[in-house]
């Protein structure tokens, strides 16, 4: 049982650190989708050069604890939403790859930056949009896994209103993630300003499409407003998120860029929690009325002992390492790479 | 194309894809680390730009290896979740431990590209090679997972329940095949990556011959790669006496040996005829194989008359591969053979167009070869996924239309694959003019640099 927790705790661990981090710098390049500036893309590149690949390991580690630890999970999930999470790839492998070219294109002519720039752009969008559509997925209860035809098995489980919209609160959160992180990467009042705006945009649309995702759970017929009611902390959770908007809003405008961090990893954290304590123990819903839950998919005891071990010692090392990389590059990123 | 060969040519075409660049991502840093050491020590500004402009193409190889790895962790599932659903808590220890050295590989290397002047020197030399240990560290756990499907250890079978009960991971991971394959992997990595560059200087070098850049970078690059190569067919030869007891249908299918026999021969070239059992125009070694099998050349060798019809591996393709794989390695062997042997005693002949030929003309055999090598290991251990306890067709996704998402991986990484080639020569293109030292020439009758730039930059 304590073995049992400690892998849940670095699964949910590392999926809230990938939305964190990884969600930033897929935010980074969702926030240059309506406009951007040739400043902003430059303290952008700055920002996530040195941590981009880090960032993106949190992803893998979540998918090893889950084949590992959860292999039934990991079946249904790959299974039933083959598509989406297929789709996913190639938004990383068309975003991670055309960032990386980029920046370490020998020639920097204006055509091929800016195809990199684009491919950059759609790829986060892709991939942040693909995120969320599979988690969505995974809550709302379309799941067969004995369907008898193609549709119900493989499209009808996220083809959906709600799972869409679930895609683009992702969407929107990284992307306001992002603006936020990166208000105070650089002191050019006009670059801060352009993020303050971005960070502005993005948030109130998450507010809108918050909104949305509960109309879409309505009209799907997942009752998330009743869960949320019976779910006191879940409650609180979203009330904290709520509650603390103004705050929020005020600290953005100010431009205080600490405090701004804070509240908006915050957020993230709060909504992400009042998501799982919503579903917890379940993984998975499934279409007929039933779950898959976290402890029945666990995997056998001597499993789970040396995965949890495996973390637990990673962790002493992974964690130092990854502190002095944020050191050396906190706050303003290198002048030149390389 | 049926949806069970289509998920196996995507599995294969992912690996294939991925595996050059994993393989760059394990020696690579220590081809750099060994460049900026001497830079720290002779204060010669050529080694110093050598590992600057290694390190900005490694850069982009290591971006495609870790997008490519990431589809690789997915597909696992994504093809085949009923392999993935028992194997996962199994196998799954090297994977988890592998986390930690990718986490620290990437760590480290956003250090060492971002950190020239703003870390101490020493630690950013330390951090080249920390990114070339892990590297080698996940090369070693990702092989000891798929030695794990040659050799499964670690659990108790029950064919009747199709059951696993009593797992152990520790076992599962250090099973018998694990330390041979592994070994044979990272010299395969180093011998593949050293010709690979060493091939592409000497090139430069038949229109430069007096560069003493490209000099020196075919020079690390040879020393890596041909130290690797002299002990690739001693490694391979310890893989196949293992193969011929743990997986005695794939040598079979390797040495295309059709009937069970003592004094087995060793099959050189030859087109195998899976229907009849029947070879055609190879060369038979009497004995030989029986002696490199079981190091006894009387011994008898098993075929694959003995091997049930419904087990045995294809065997044309195993074949070939494993031809085209000694083959290449025989040939490294000897480049290595030759470079060092006029490193030592003639000189003058690593200026010698007909020797940058010869360098140049093996850039890609390495890579042949790690792709041969894998064919032979995967294709022979079919119609299993675990040997001996799952079929790979049962493993296989039940979702229809694999064959969609197969030709979207080839297109994707074929596309991927022209963009970082079209990379790697904009990468040279622009070297002259981005370092000093590319223009220093050496007197090729003397060996030695004529322009040595002093060197008052800090690290
Ligand atoms: C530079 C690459 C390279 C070179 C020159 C060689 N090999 Fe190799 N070989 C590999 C790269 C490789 C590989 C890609 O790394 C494999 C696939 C799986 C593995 O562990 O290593 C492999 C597999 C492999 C296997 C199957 C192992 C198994 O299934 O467990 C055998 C028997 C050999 N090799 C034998 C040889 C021999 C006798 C060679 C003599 C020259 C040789 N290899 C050269
Ligand atoms: C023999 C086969 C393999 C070898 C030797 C190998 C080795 C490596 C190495 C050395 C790297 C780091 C270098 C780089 O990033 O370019 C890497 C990256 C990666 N590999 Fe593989 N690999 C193999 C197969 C696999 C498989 C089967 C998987 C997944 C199941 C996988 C998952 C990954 C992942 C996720 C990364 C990215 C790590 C990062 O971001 O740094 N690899 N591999
Ligand atoms: C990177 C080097 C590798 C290459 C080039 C490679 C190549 C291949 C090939 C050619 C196949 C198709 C065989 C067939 O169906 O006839 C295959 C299948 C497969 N490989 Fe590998 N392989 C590599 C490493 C690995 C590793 C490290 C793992 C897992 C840890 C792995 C897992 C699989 C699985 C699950 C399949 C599908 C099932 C099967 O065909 O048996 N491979 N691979």
């Amino acid at each position: 049982m304590f073995m049992y927790i400690v892998v849940l705790s670095f699964l949910l661990l590392s999926l809230l650190l990938y939305a964190l981090l990884g969600g930033a710098d897929f935010g980074a390049g969702v926030i240059q989708l309506l406009s951007t500036t040739p400043k902003a893309e430059k303290v952008i590149g700055r920002a996530i050069g040195p941590i981009w690949e880090a960032n993106h390991m949190w992803l893998v580690i979540a998918v090893v604890i889950s084949f590992m630890g959860f292999p039934a999970i990991f079946k249904v999930v790959s299974t039933a939403l083959h598509i989406p999470v297929f789709i996913l790839l190639l938004g990383i492998i068309f975003r991670g790859t055309a960032y990386a070219f980029k920046h370490y294109d020998a020639i920097k002519d204006e055509k091929s930056q800016l195809m990199y720039h684009r491919v950059f752009v759609w790829g986060s969008l892709v991939s942040t949009l693909f995120i969320g559509i599979t988690f969505g997925a995974m809550s709302l209860g379309k799941i067969d896994p004995n369907a008898a035809d193609f549709y119900t098995g493989y499209i009808a489980p996220w083809f959906n209103f709600f799972s869409i919209s679930v895609g683009f609160l992702t969407t929107a959160l990284f992307a306001f993630l992002a603006a936020v992180y990166l208000i105070g990467e650089n002191e050019d009042p006009e670059v801060k300003d352009f993020f303050i705006a971005k960070a502005w945009k993005w948030l109130l649309a998450s507010v809108a499409i918050g909104i949305v995702v509960f109309v879409a759970a309505y009209v799907d017929g997942l009752p998330l407003f009743n869960e949320l009611i019976s779910s006191p902390l879940s409650m609180l959770a979203i009330g904290f998120a709520a509650g603390s908007l103004p705050l929020m809003f005020s600290t953005i405008r100010k431009g205080k860029v600490v405090l701004a961090r804070l509240m908006a990893g915050a957020q993230t954290v709060l909504i992400l929690g009042a998501w799982l304590l919503l579903h917890y123990p379940h993984a998975i819903m499934l279409s007929n009325g039933g779950s898959l839950d976290l402890y029945d998919s666990r995997a056998p005891d001597a499993t789970l002992a040396v995965l949890g071990w495996a973390l637990l010692l990673g962790s002493l090392f992974i964690l130092p390492a990854l502190g002095y990389l944020y050191v050396v590059f906190k706050g303003h990123g290198p002048e030149e790479s390389i | 194309m049926g949806d069970l060969l289509a998920a196996r040519l995507q599995m294969a075409f992912s690996l294939g894809f991925h595996i050059i660049f994993a393989c760059v991502g394990m020696a690579m840093p220590f081809l750099m680390a060994i460049a900026h050491w001497r830079y720290i020590k002779t204060g010669d500004a050529v080694y110093k730009d050598l590992s600057k402009a290694w390190s900005k193409g490694v850069a982009i190889f290591f971006a495609t290896g870790a997008v490519s790895g990431t589809v690789l962790s997915f597909e696992l599932g994504l093809l085949w979740p009923e392999f993935m659903e028992h194997a996962g808590p199994i196998f799954g220890m090297p994977f988890s431990l592998e986390g930690t050295a990718f986490f620290i590989e990437a760590i480290a290397l956003g250090l060492f590209l971002y950190g020239w002047g703003k870390i101490p020197k020493w630690i950013h030399w330390s951090s080249g090679l920390v990114v070339g240990i892990s590297g080698v560290a996940s090369g070693i756990l990702v092989v000891a997972a798929n030695a794990w499907m040659n050799s499964p250890t670690g659990f108790d079978y029950d064919p009747l329940t199709n059951t696993y009960s009593n797992i152990d991971p520790i076992a599962a991971m250090f099973n018998p095949a694990w330390f041979t394959q592994a070994l044979h992997m990272i010299l395969a990595a180093f011998t593949a990556t050293g010709f690979a560059v060493a091939g592409v200087h000497a090139f430069l070098l038949i229109r430069k011959p007096a560069n003493r850049f490209h000099q020196q970078a075919m020079r690390i690059a040879l020393l890596v790669g041909g130290i690797a190569a002299f002990l690739q067919p001693i490694s391979g030869d310890i893989s196949a006496k293992d193969v011929a007891v743990r997986q005695p249908a794939k040598l079979a299918a390797m040495e295309a040996h059709f009937h069970t026999e003592e004094y087995a021969g060793l099959l050189i070239g030859g087109i195998p005829n899976e229907e009849t059992g029947e070879v055609h125009y190879g060369i038979k070694i009497p004995g030989l194989l029986s002696f490199l099998a079981h190091g006894d050349f009387k011994q008898e060798v098993v075929g694959l008359d003995q091997i049930p019809e419904d087990e045995r591996p294809p065997v044309a393709v195993t074949h070939f591969a494993f031809q085209i794989m000694v083959g290449a390695g025989t040939f490294l062997m000897m480049v290595a053979f030759l470079y060092f042997f006029a490193q030592r005693f003639r000189p003058r002949w690593l200026g010698h167009k007909n020797f940058l030929w010869l360098v140049a003309l093996s850039t890609p055999l390495g890579m042949l070869a790690v792709e041969a090598g894998w064919t032979v290991t995967e294709v022979g251990r079919q119609p299993w996924i675990i040997n001996g306890i799952m079929r790979t067709k049962e493993a296989v996704t039940p979702m229809p239309g694999i064959q969609y998402s197969f030709y979207t991986v080839v297109v994707v990484y074929t596309l991927l694959a022209v963009l970082v080639s079209w990379l790697m020569k904009r990468q040279v293109q622009t070297l002259a003019q981005n370092y000093d030292s590319m223009d220093e020439e050496i007197d090729l009758s003397q060996n030695k640099a004529n322009t040595k730039t002093e060197v008052i930059e800090e690290l």
